[in-house]
């Protein structure tokens, strides 16, 4: 009988336990999830420190931290997580370690430059990043290119960008663009062919899955903006002609102002907004990354 | 270790700071996951040979620190049955991981209070599931 009524106490405790701790998992998991929002990446940010500890096995510790660069942009990049603060001190980690590590400095050049959501929003820190890897690497001219790409697109330093182009142009190795560029930059500042063109070769040349996909997202806005800015120039021609701007850009079909209906780069057609100008429409995919990069400008 | 660590902090850093404590903190949950650990090792050596309560206890602990993992296992590619099954089971399996702020304690963030009375619930409750466990065990044997 005492036996009986021990079995069933401990049946009571164990199932109101267990329920207790369903319960209580649940909370944590909530503290959790707002004490890890940031999570740690770099427990140890002395890079100094790291390379004396890894005594002769410097460029294999890099490695493992360049991996870790990658899982760290590639989980921030799924989550829609716009904070990338560690991932200077990574970087920085990484090249110290092996200073010849190329894919590091050229993937670091880009995303700390790149505003959010695309990149940490830090340029200064990506100059550096580049100027580190020149001085390591005098002869891989890509760097000037990666160099004068951060002046171009984020800095908007076109004499700095145009000296960058300048300066790779005399390696030996450089193509012949870059002289070219250089030329065309310190002439017109911005323009839609420089900014194709260097999008481009990005996307062109990279190996990187990330990197490529963000040049594609890029050059895909870059051609959505211009096809924009010739939509609203044809619907100044169109309210010339009419006396009132068009409501579709079909009338600018029906008018003759152009060939078919005018699409984005995906396919759907262009609308007009409230105020008369040329834009994505929402059902194109393209509208979201529009928007979100526009949200961090 | 305590004792210790405070010494050790007091050498490195001649004035301490509020968000020091939290290296305190990291402490006490250490002791809580090793008063789960003992309370695990108890009910195994309740019904089994020594080595056998020692591979237990240890093999618990390591899962005990993956459940999360448990949690993120490809929804899409398991039934809906083996879904459940792993998401209840990440519920029960003593989670190791809740007393991990190492991170915190290494650049001294604050940890909220309820996230320590949590954390010790946790630990009270699942030590008395276990304890239980081990004198229900224990008071079936026949000692004769």
């Amino acid at each position: 009988m005492k036996s009986a009524k021990i079995i069933v106490l401990a049946l009571v405790i164990l199932q109101g336990g267990f329920f207790g701790i369903w319960r209580l998992q649940h909370s944590i998991d909530k503290q959790q999830a707002a004490l890890k929002e940031e999570r740690d990446y770099v427990l140890l940010s002395s890079p100094k420190l790291l390379k004396a500890a890894s005594l002769e096995y410097a460029p294999l510790m890099a490695d493992f931290y360049w991996t870790r660069v990658v899982q760290f942009y590639g989980n921030k990049h799924v989550r829609g997580d716009a904070n990338l603060q560690d991932l200077w001190p990574l970087l920085d980690i990484t090249t110290t370690l092996d200073p010849h590590l190329l894919p590091a400095y050229h993937f670091g050049g880009i995303f700390l430059s790149q505003r959010a959501p695309g990149g940490a929003g830090r340029p200064d820190l990506g100059v550096q990043l580049m100027e580190r890897g020149i001085k390591a690497n005098p002869d891989y001219w890509r760097f000037y290119e990666d160099l004068g790409f951060i002046y171009y697109m984020d800095l908007k330093d076109y004499k700095k960008a145009a000296a960058a182009f300048q300066e790779g142009s005399k390696n030996p190795k450089a193509l012949i663009w870059m002289k070219a560029m250089a030329a065309k930059i310190a002439e017109e500042g911005e323009s839609y062919e420089t900014s194709f063109f260097l999008w481009n070769d990005i996307f062109m040349t990279t190996t990187d899955k990330q990197i490529k996909e963000n040049a594609k997202t890029h050059l895909l806005l870059l051609r959505v903006h211009e096809d924009c800015k010739k939509l609203d120039q044809l619907s100044d021609e169109y309210e010339k002609r009419f006396g009132h701007r068009p409501k579709r850009v079909s009338d600018l079909h029906q008018a003759g102002l152009v060939q078919g209906d005018p699409v984005d780069p995906l396919g759907y057609e262009y609308v007009f907004d409230e105020n008369g100008k040329a834009a994505l429409s929402v059902d194109s995919p393209l509208l979201e990354k529009q928007l979100f990069l526009e949200h961090f400008k | 270790m305590g004792v210790g660590l405070f010494l050790a902090l007091i050498y490195v850093k001649p004035t301490l700071e509020r968000g020091d404590a939290t290296v305190f903190v990291a402490v006490y949950f250490i002791w809580l996951k090793l008063a789960l650990v003992v309370a695990l090792a108890l009910l195994f050596s309740c019904f089994t040979t020594p080595l056998l309560a020692i591979l237990f206890t240890a093999g618990i602990y390591i899962v005990g620190l993956y459940v999360q993992e448990l949690r993120d296992l490809p929804v899409a590619v398991m039934s809906p049955a083996m879904t459940a099954f792993t998401k209840t089971l990440s519920y029960l399996l003593p989670n190791f991981e809740n007393f991990n702020v190492m991170a915190q304690a290494a650049h001294s963030r604050p940890i909220p209070g309820a996230f320590i009375v949590q954390n010790t619930l946790y630990a009270a409750v699942y030590c008395t599931i276990v304890l239980t466990g081990a004198v229900l065990v224990f008071s079936r044997r026949n000692l004769k």
